[in-house]
């Protein structure tokens, strides 16, 4: 099939399955099965065909194959449009508005479970999730018998290796960077994705179970380590939670670790102020997300200061979060 | 994802049976609207029915013709021109945004955003004729 003009409706043989993604529905089209078996690694099949899908994912896979296979991905956005393009033959086009997506594969990419793991449906899901009632939030989250704690930090904080080193202690993890939020009545629930645990170079120091991998270039060109945690950690993914506690973490000059309460409204500015403002047709979209994370600002939340080795702080944490239960 | 690159320059133009707001940050932009046919027009006076903004980063080489892309579904028409040159138009709000690249951001004229351009409206065009067949 060639690229050059290539008609979505005008194709036979696409096959068809309703998922659903932190909830919401999601109806699913491609022209080759293979994609289907990895959308089962990612997404529930939805069961109930009566409820209407929130958006329409369409991924087409040609005949070319791919000349730059670790190509560095490129992303533009104006508008209701975005465009994720992966290789110069492999691109995600989506019109946000319409909750439209439509992929364009070629055969050598569609044929990479890894990559799409990784790399196609987070960022698929990444992009998307704003317009469908998702929130996609700059947070770690380990979830515990009390139900899951939102980790946030700004970037370079630590909040990978404070993720995985609390995880260690008797948690279960769905995320390390990045959380997708629902809202569930008057509640928050979090959701997440079954991607590596990505870790940078220096994390080795903390955790000797990494001796056995090697860091690689990741998705955004830096050098990290990414890794199941389940197979490196023996740590056990969760998908989904109920939010019970947000956790502010900070650097600290002082050495040591210091934990106080602090007011739920200081960590929803913190995750506000990490979203992509959108604005246009999509500005109500935008002041959807606000809203949505507001309940938060009634939940328990923890101020950590911190300047220690990430098992002290973890231990410490931990500790702390035992009222919880 | 470069949402926010500002666009502080507008005109409009008139385009067979529709009128156009078209912003951009780079001059080219507007002079190579002129250049395909479109007809400078009184923003204040006619109200446009397609809204298009179209950002131009420096690409830092002389324009390169890439051959165009297309793809389209009953809602969008999404079109490649190049890895980093794009545009995409919504059939039912008429609205469209793109990507194009320039040499400097500063030049008048680029013969590359002509190209870019003539592909833009060669592939909007005939969406728009066809709109207009099943209207009639």
């Amino acid at each position: 099939m060639s690229s050059a003009n290539l008609e979505v409706n005008a194709l036979s043989a696409i096959c068809a399955q309703q998922v659903t993604f932190a909830g919401v529905p999601i109806l699913l089209r491609t022209n080759y099965p293979g994609l289907l078996r990895y959308v089962s690694d990612y997404f529930p099949v939805s069961t109930n065909a009566s409820i209407g899908t929130a958006a329409k994912v369409t991924l087409i896979v040609n005949e070319t194959e791919s000349l730059e296979s670790e190509s560095t991905p490129w992303f533009r956005a104006r508008g209701q449009f975005a465009l994720a393009r992966f290789t110069p033959e492999d691109a995600l086009w989506f019109n946000l508005q319409t909750c439209e997506v439509i992929g364009n594969f070629s055969r050598s990419l569609a044929g990479d479970r890894e990559r799409w793991r990784r790399h196609i449906f987070p960022t698929l899901l990444g992009i998307l999730a704003a317009t469908i009632g998702i929130v996609p939030v700059h947070a770690g989250c380990i979830v515990g018998k009390a139900g899951g704690i939102l980790l946030t930090a700004p970037s370079g904080t630590g909040k990978s290796t404070l993720t995985v080193a609390l995880a260690k202690r008797g948690y279960a993890i769905l995320s390390d960077d990045c959380s997708y939020l629902t809202a569930n009545d008057s509640h928050i629930d979090a959701w997440g994705m079954p991607v590596p645990v990505k870790l940078l170079p220096d994390a080795r120091k903390f955790f000797p179970e990494l001796a056995k991998y090697r860091p690689e270039k990741s998705l955004n060109g830096e050098v990290a380590y990414e890794v199941d945690p389940e197979d490196c950690f023996r740590i056990p993914r969760s998908q989904h939670c109920r939010v019970a506690c947000v956790v502010l973490l900070e650097r600290s000059e002082t050495p040591g670790c210091h934990i106080s309460f602090a007011k739920g409204a200081e960590a929803v500015e913190r995750l506000v102020a990490e979203l992509e403002p959108l604005d246009g047709m999509l500005h109500a979209h935008y002041q959807q997300q606000i809203e949505l994370m507001l309940p938060l600002a009634e939940a328990v939340c923890l101020r950590v200061s911190f300047n220690d080795h990430p098992d002290a702080v973890a231990k410490a944490l931990d500790h702390a979060l035992s009222f919880l239960n | 994802m470069h949402r926010r690159t500002a666009l502080p320059l507008r005109e409009c133009f008139s385009w067979g049976s529709h009128n156009v707001n078209l912003t951009t940050n780079s001059p080219a932009v507007l002079s190579a609207a002129a250049y395909v046919g479109f007809a400078s027009d009184n923003c204040a006076e006619v109200p446009s029915d397609l809204q298009w903004e179209i950002v131009a980063e420096p690409s830092g080489h002389a324009p390169v013709r890439e051959p165009c892309k297309i793809v389209q579904s009953a809602q969008s028409i999404y079109l490649s021109i190049g890895p980093y040159q794009w545009f995409a138009f919504d059939r039912e709000a008429k609205t469209g945004a793109g990507f194009v690249t320039t040499y400097d951001l500063n030049w008048e004229t680029d013969r590359g955003i002509v190209h870019y351009l003539r592909s833009v409206i060669a592939a909007i065009g005939d969406s728009l004729r066809n709109q207009l067949d099943e209207v009639r």
